[in-house]
């Protein structure tokens, strides 16, 4: 069973993405955080929680956010060694040709413009989904 | 020079005032000898002791005393003879007196001279009666004695005249030689004091000449060096000392100066608050691409889901409905992108390096080719289209007039787009030809607005975006961009890349 954490606070956004990962995946498990700190603390721990004993498969960023911003977070999260290597897709619905830049500069594994109709973003989950979780199959994997 | 009055001194002097004193000074010397030479024209000659009147009293004197003796000689032979031409003699020589005796009058002016003149007409008149009465004596007979006295008496009186004669002639005499060297001492002093005056006044001339030429020229040359300055926005130096008329146009320049520093302060300051205003707008086109976008992908979400959740409970009209609902979602969000992307072509910095239009023209015809591979489009591109431009905005801006060109010869049967360049005086204005639907000249001046069509969707779908895409890239080029056309006739889009070599000159 395969585990993903989806980084938003839009919540019409978070029902939608649940429905589209969900209907790709039907077994997929997604916790959600809304926004940076509940992020970080999901991944790193905090004061009050300790860190997941299991890192979720892949991690699903907004950029924008409320508290701490999505490229704030990809920074702290590249910055500590348990989630260096942890696949990060942005998913975002800036276009700006900056914020793409920087994100990949900040160490993000992909970057998606969220769709704006709701059939691509279940092609797009469908891509994710079967890219990175498969990827996280490979029993060679040098982690 | 601090003790020179204000108006003495030369910087103080006015450029009008300085070549008059250039060019009067060696001319005065000039107008003193007119002046001179004007007086003694017009003054009224004054009687002199020259040498011609010297020569005068001399001739007078030797005729009066010539006369007496004539008259002497006469009066005694007659009294002697009583022959009447004795006595004409004597008459003659008493006639003739009067008038010799009135020129001497005439030609001596020397008081003194005058005194000792008058003593000798007085010896004269005596000398007459004396001889009167030697000469008017009855005859014949012997003389009488009171008549050879009178003799006598003739004799010292003509020995007086003598004396007084001489004394007259050599008092003439001396008062013409005085005169004479008077007048060779007034010419030697007019002479050194003209040739000291010319002198004087040629090298004043001269030094003044030099003063004006070197003073306008070094101020002239710092004049001409502040209004370099001034081209190249740097502040005026200090002008050397004076107050001429090249101090008044340094003045003006100076203010010109001050003005345009004020007038480049506010051009920073609007300039600051234009950048202020794209930073803005950059914000707010960065909250419209993420918060404008996300209720309709909500839409579109939700829309979505009824038509899956809810399909056994939904009529075809519903459903019909529903899709509506998304395809306006979702044409809004197209139209959310390209507004975004106008807006991010008047912001983002134009990079001028060569491009070949052509090849541009090529490729993005070839992918609009494979893209409708059903259309058959006769395109010519002239080979070989140059220009200095920002490679990636010119390619969007042929792509937008390609793209209208493909569609709008959607309808059209043996549909053609030509691409050329014409030189037009020295800059070269493109254009991009098709013979499509075209359109009617007098909607022209809405073609390149945003969001403007001037056909229906059904016809020809569109945003009405490309354009104003379009025209905002050729403006941050500084070029312009028109068009014709006419309904069904096709049209062509004429457009520049650099600003008008005319408008400059």
């Amino acid at each position: 069973m395969k585990r993903i954490l989806l980084v938003e606070d839009n919540a019409d956004d978070i029902e939608l993405a649940v429905r589209a990962f969900r209907g790709t995946n039907p077994t997929l498990e997604i916790d959600i955080a809304h926004d940076g700190p509940e992020a970080l603390a999901a991944l790193l721990g905090s004061n009050g929680q300790p860190p997941p004993a299991v890192l979720p498969a892949l991690v699903l960023l907004d950029l924008k956010l409320p508290r701490l911003d999505g490229f704030e977070v990809l920074k702290r999260i590249r910055g500590d060694s348990r989630t260096r290597f942890l696949p990060v897709v942005i998913l975002t619905s800036s276009i700006e040709p900056g914020d793409l830049m920087n994100a990949y500069w900040l160490g993000a594994n992909s970057y998606i413009r969220k769709p704006l109709s709701f059939q691509d973003l279940i092609a797009a989950a469908g891509q994710i989904t079967g890219y990175w979780l498969h990827l996280n199959e490979l029993p060679s994997r040098p982690m | 020079m601090e003790l020179m009055p204000r108006f003495l001194r030369w910087s103080k002097l006015r450029l009008r005032t300085k070549g008059l004193i250039v060019v009067g000074l060696p001319v005065l010397p000039l107008a003193v000898f007119w002046l001179i030479i004007l007086l003694a024209v017009f003054r009224a000659p004054q009687p002199t002791n020259s040498p011609g009147r010297t020569l005068i009293v001399q001739a007078g004197l030797a005729r009066v005393f010539s006369d007496l003796l004539d008259g002497d000689a006469g009066a005694r032979h007659n009294a002697f003879t009583d022959s009447g031409e004795a006595f004409r003699r004597y008459q003659a020589a008493v006639d003739r007196l009067p008038a010799d005796l009135a020129v001497l009058d005439n030609a001596v002016i020397d008081p003194t001279l005058r005194a000792s003149l008058s003593e000798l007409k007085t010896a004269v008149d005596d000398e007459l009666g004396v001889l009167a009465r030697v000469a008017g004596a009855p005859r014949p007979g012997f003389p009488k004695i009171s008549e050879v006295a009178a003799l006598n008496r003739s004799v010292a009186n003509l020995e007086r005249v003598r004396g007084l004669s001489t004394s007259i002639e050599k008092g003439q005499n001396a008062l013409t030689a005085a005169r004479s060297e008077q007048m060779r001492a007034a010419q030697r002093m007019w002479f050194w004091g003209l040739l000291a005056a010319s002198i004087l006044c040629g090298v004043g001339g001269i030094v003044a000449a030099l003063m004006l030429a070197n003073g306008v020229s070094r101020r002239a040359a710092a004049l001409s060096r502040n209004a370099d300055r001034l081209a190249h926005g740097l502040p005026p130096e200090p002008l050397p000392v004076g107050e001429d008329e090249i101090g008044v146009v340094d003045a003006r320049l100076r203010e010109a100066a001050r003005l345009l520093r004020l007038r480049e302060d506010e051009l920073q300051q609007r300039t600051k608050q234009l950048e202020a205003a794209n930073h803005e707008l950059e914000a707010f086109s960065y909250s419209v691409s993420h918060d404008l976008r996300a209720p309709l992908r909500a839409i579109d979400g939700f829309s979505e889901a009824i038509l899956q959740d809810c399909a056994d409970r939904l009529d075809e009209q519903g459903k019909d409905s529903l899709r509506r609902v998304r395809s306006a979602a979702t044409r809004m969000g197209v139209l959310i992108d390209e507004l975004l992307n106008l807006s991010r072509l008047t912001r983002i910095e134009v990079k001028r390096q060569h491009v070949d239009i052509a090849e541009s023209a090529n490729a993005i015809v070839a992918d609009l080719a494979r893209r409708t591979p059903a259309r058959d489009v006769n395109v010519a591109i002239e080979p070989g289209l140059q220009v200095d431009a920002d490679p990636e905005l010119v390619h969007i801006a042929l792509h937008n007039l390609l793209d209208n060109a493909w569609k709008y010869t959607g309808k059209t049967a043996g549909a053609r787009i030509e691409v050329g360049a014409a030189p037009t005086g020295a800059t070269t204005v493109f254009h991009v030809r098709d013979n499509g639907a075209g359109f009617e000249m007098a909607y022209a001046n809405r073609l390149f607005g945003a969001f403007q069509r001037l056909h229906v969707d059904r016809d020809f779908e569109g945003t009405g975006i490309g354009l104003a895409i379009v025209q905002r890239i050729i403006q941050r080029h500084g070029g312009r961009i028109w068009a014709e056309s006419a309904v069904n006739a096709g049209a062509t889009f004429y457009f520049t890349l650099e600003p008008d070599r005319r408008a400059h000159a």
